[in-house]
């Protein structure tokens, strides 16, 4: 069988729109500009992965109902800023916490624990920021979830 | 006239993320900013205003309701050929490859930089591509590199449009 593709030439739309072309208007200092703008967001984003881990803690030593839920949420939270500022051991972590808490939901137990060995480590790496043992950690820490998700659904027949 | 001139939607669940790139596009010199947290919000945003940018996590674009496809495939579109900057925390295979197959025209690997994202906005704005509608791919052309090409030529040329058979 035989469909029909179609191709449909390159709009100049947002060239024209901007007068011509946007590299002669992005200059180095436009540029330089544009990065202190980061730059003045970096302490601002250590501060709120520093709360979000009180947050986790205290929702974590609280035990509620919906602790799993709000554990997700900050983990999330952490994953995300981590993430936009390339602390991607830290995103890693988070990670692992994120999809421990999403088997939860898939029957799983939970592992009290786990979730605090997660916390500590998400603790460590903020306070150490990137280095060879942070990366550890954060494998250690995938590899940890991924074993109890594992032997949990083996044990529950999931 | 000018990079001021272009209307944005910047889309990403978490608000600092939000913030930095709003705050590099300002500083940039870009004013005609709409931010929003949810790929739910995004649409009514994109279905409402039309923007002629649209930089969004992949959380927001291929969150339940899958946004992007929905940009590239609705009848209802206001602009299927939009200009998608995807931004991603994950920069692994194969998220990039479900961003770059759902129709995203640039992929933006975190952590954010500002060079990085103006060197997108270049991109889009400058070197824009051919679209392709499919039967299984909307989107931008994903085929970045010319290549000689020996086999048979099926190509024919209709209303400055290319139809392509698609075995």
């Amino acid at each position: 069988m035989t469909e029909r593709a179609i191709i449909s030439p390159p709009s100049r739309r947002l060239a024209r729109k901007v007068g011509g072309a946007a590299q002669p208007l992005i200059t180095e200092a436009v540029i330089e500009a544009a990065a202190q703008c980061v730059s003045a967001r970096a302490e601002e984003a250590r501060s709120d992965i520093e709360a979000r881990l009180d947050q986790l803690r205290a929702a974590h030593a609280e035990g509620a109902p919906d602790a799993a839920r709000r554990i997700h949420q900050h983990a999330h939270d952490i994953r995300g800023v981590a993430g936009t500022f390339g602390q991607d051991e830290l995103g890693a972590i988070a990670d692992s916490l994120c999809a421990y808490v999403d088997g939860l939901a898939l029957g799983h137990a939970y592992d009290g624990a786990l979730v605090e060995s997660l916390i500590q480590a998400l603790r460590g790496v903020s306070a150490t920021g990137a280095s060879p043992l942070s990366r550890t950690v954060a494998e250690s820490a995938k590899f940890a979830v991924d074993k109890a998700l594992r032997l949990e659904g083996r044990a529950t027949g999931g | 006239m000018g990079l001021a001139s272009l209307q944005i939607l910047i889309g990403d669940d978490h608000e600092l993320a939000r913030s930095i790139v709003a705050d590099i596009l300002r500083g940039a010199g870009l004013s005609r900013i709409r931010k929003v947290a949810s790929g739910e919000e995004a649409r009514n945003a994109i279905w409402r205003t039309a923007p002629d940018l649209v930089i969004a996590d992949m959380s927001v674009l291929m969150d339940d309701a899958n946004l992007l496809e929905a940009i590239r495939t609705h009848r209802d579109s206001p602009d299927q050929a939009m200009a998608v900057i995807a931004m991603t925390a994950y920069s692994d295979l194969r998220r990039i490859e479900r961003l770059r197959d759902a129709g995203a025209t640039e992929i933006l690997a975190k952590p954010l930089s500002a060079r990085s994202l103006m060197r997108r906005i270049v991109s889009v704005v400058d070197h824009p591509r051919a679209f392709v509608r499919a039967p299984h791919y909307a989107g931008p052309d994903r085929r970045r590199r010319v290549s000689a090409f020996a086999g048979p030529e099926r190509r024919v040329a209709r209303h400055s449009v290319l139809e392509l058979d698609v075995a």
